[in-house]
């Protein structure tokens, strides 16, 4: 006797050859129902890797510009980094890595044009083990020391600064013998480097430089605005700034990535479930067509059912039979589904290096990678299969009912 | 009178008996009796043959004697055994294991090579595939069909359908053969082939062997004939 393997085998083995038969495939209804399938699974893979794209190009710009989490001393500068490291190690142990930095509001001269800039100054030293600002690089390399800064490509192209052009950052001091209250500090600096920081805000607004650099134009002295941290997993961030902000007190701000960008990450999780819905409402369509097309075939096979039940099958299994069509239709439908995606999202990869498709300033983003998320292929694998089961039930279970002596009629 | 259809001495038990056997079609709100209290009794490695008109109700009584319908009332017993009050898998894998079944049309299905059709049954009963492909191939070698092994039912004539339909029948050792025009469909000289055939196969299997026929000729051959008329045996 066959083993309840093999019995699934067999009756998968039957339904294949009766629905991919010349006879039923030929006939148009079939391959339109099952291209419909197709097209609503390869357009929710496409849409759920652009919108998880979105999300992941963000996190990475995020992160590799501001690491895991930061930590920002309010209205005052914080002096000893020996002590304040420590503390910080000692409140969150799964710090991995750490590094100081300040930054000042600043206007960027050049060429008789003016802008108000964010100038940030990192410590070298720790650079490379927090942030990843390697990765960002457009043009030039990433050098900063007391003469040399990198700036945000959106700045770069809207004062036409290339690698080596020389420009003045001027920043305001305060003057408390001084009626107008401030005094203009300038400093020559040449472009090392132009990054694209993935955030079009960043672009626009960010020059990164040394810290010594920074603290020297500022006359801030060895002090420094807050620390940006790397945590062993990203995952771990939102716990990690949650302890810091809870044992530093008031008088420090802590935000983690996410933090950065709640309101934005919180309407991608919510578009992401909407979008799901809307695009599942392709292959629901889909499913009924199938439904639909099973109805007309087990029409056309009543003497195929009548005869298999005359040679032993019973009604539970030529259900099954039927409900392994359905199965079958899914997981097909599914895999060609899948690469049909995988075509689209390379297409939108493609069709973005020529275009642009994203506005950077509505999506703070210029340019996304698609991400095929495993959990997003799973959810939707998942979904159709069990859609196709359910949409086959119904005239698999007719099909079961059919009486032996009608079908044989239909001979 | 033809006397052939009075009951053999059976002090074994009968292989597959009918109990006053009722049939009704229902049509609109009232219904149209097909079969009106039919009774018989046939022993192992009988032929009968059930002859009558088109609408006697021939093909109904095979069909119920072969399981695949109902009866309004009255019950089936195979061995003394109620075949009726079996659960829907208890009675198809009985039938499985116990009948074969030749129609008037081969019914057989498109999509499968002979050899696939012939081996469906013992597919069906979970054996392997590569247990009764040779079981298959011998039975189609035997009805003289070692050549279309590997046709399909579109590539076969209406003589080769009708034998790889027996072929079908018999793959496995069935007790009885229920057979529902066989030649209906054929021209006189496959016809006679096929009868020739059933008649050697009982011979060489000892089979029981049920045909529904109105082919006169046919019926000749058989040593016990049920003349069916208006839903009951005719005198």
């Amino acid at each position: 006797m066959r083993t309840r393997s093999e019995d699934f085998k067999f009756k998968i083995w039957i339904a294949y050859r009766l629905l991919f038969s010349k006879s039923f495939m030929q006939r148009g209804s079939a391959p339109l129902a099952f291209l419909g399938l197709i097209l609503g699974v390869a357009a929710l893979v496409a849409a759920m890797a652009v919108m998880s794209g979105f999300e992941e190009t963000f996190k990475n710009a995020l992160t590799d510009v501001t690491g895991h989490v930061q930590v920002v001393r309010r209205g005052k500068l914080v002096d000893d980094w020996g002590d304040f490291s420590k503390k910080l190690k000692s409140i969150e142990p799964r710090i991995e890595s750490m590094m100081r930095f300040a930054y000042a509001e600043a206007v960027l001269a050049h060429k008789g044009q003016v802008s108000g800039i964010l100038f940030q100054g990192v410590e070298q030293a720790d650079l490379k083990s927090v942030l990843q600002l390697e990765n960002r690089i457009k043009f030039g390399a990433l050098k900063m020391d007391a003469e040399n800064v990198v700036i945000g490509m959106g700045l770069a192209k809207r004062f036409q600064l290339k690698i080596n052009d020389s420009m003045y950052i001027v920043v305001p001091l305060a003057t408390p013998f001084d009626k107008s209250g401030f005094r203009r500090q300038a400093k020559p600096f040449k472009v090392s480097g132009i990054l694209d920081f993935g955030k079009n805000d960043w672009n626009e607004r960010l020059v990164i430089g040394d810290l010594a650099a920074l603290q020297d134009l500022t006359q801030i002295g060895n002090r420094y605005t807050g620390a940006f941290i790397k945590m062993e997993h990203r995952d771990q961030s939102q716990e990690a700034s949650a302890r810091l902000l809870q044992r530093l007190g008031p008088s420090f701000a802590v935000m983690d990535w996410y933090d950065v960008n709640r309101n934005l990450f919180e309407a991608v999780r919510i578009e992401r479930v909407i979008i799901f819905f809307v695009v599942f409402i392709i292959v629901v369509v889909a499913a009924f067509n199938i439904s639909s097309t099973l109805y007309v075939f087990i029409r056309q096979r009543y003497s195929d059912i009548a005869i298999l039940k005359t040679l032993g099958l019973s009604a539970k299994d030529i259900r099954k039979i039927f409900v392994g069509q359905g199965i079958l239709v899914g997981v097909i439908g599914t895999i060609a589904g899948y690469f049909l995606g995988f075509l689209l999202c390379f297409g939108f990869m493609v069709l973005q290096n020529h275009f642009s498709l994203i506005s950077g300033a509505v999506y703070k983003i210029d340019e996304i990678d698609v991400h095929l998320r495993a959990i997003d292929l799973l959810t939707i694998g998942i979904s159709t299969i069990a859609l196709c089961f359910v949409a086959t039930l119904s005239p698999a279970i007719k099909g079961s009912r059919l009486e032996v002596v009608e079908g044989l009629k239909n001979g | 009178m033809d006397n052939r259809n009075q009951m053999p001495e059976n002090p074994m038990g009968y292989l597959l008996e009918a109990h006053d056997i009722f049939k009704n079609y229902p049509t609109g709100a009232t219904e149209l009796p097909v079969l009106k209290g039919v009774s018989l009794q046939i022993q192992k490695g009988e032929a009968i043959c059930l002859l009558g008109a088109s609408g006697a109700g021939k093909s109904t009584l095979l069909q119920i004697l072969g399981t695949l319908d109902r009866p309004t009332s009255g019950n089936v017993t195979f061995r003394g055994e109620d075949l009726f009050k079996m659960s829907d898998e208890e009675l198809s894998q009985f039938r499985n294991q116990k009948m074969g079944f030749v129609f008037q049309f081969h019914h057989l299905i498109q999509e499968f090579t002979a050899l696939e059709n012939v081996m469906l049954p013992a597919l069906i009963a979970g054996e392997k595939r590569i247990d009764i492909a040779e079981k298959a191939y011998s039975w189609l070698k035997f009805m003289g069909l070692e050549d279309r092994v590997d046709h399909y039912p579109n590539q076969l004539s209406g003589g080769e359908l009708q034998r790889v339909a027996i072929a079908r029948a018999l793959i496995k050792d069935p007790e009885i053969l229920f057979a529902d025009e066989p030649t209906g469909n054929l021209d006189s000289e496959n016809s006679l082939k096929i009868q020739q055939l059933f008649f050697e196969l009982r011979q060489k299997l000892g089979l029981t062997l049920i045909v529904v026929t109105h082919d006169l000729q046919f019926s000749g051959l058989f040593p016990r004939v049920f003349k069916v008329k208006d839903g009951r045996f005719a005198q």
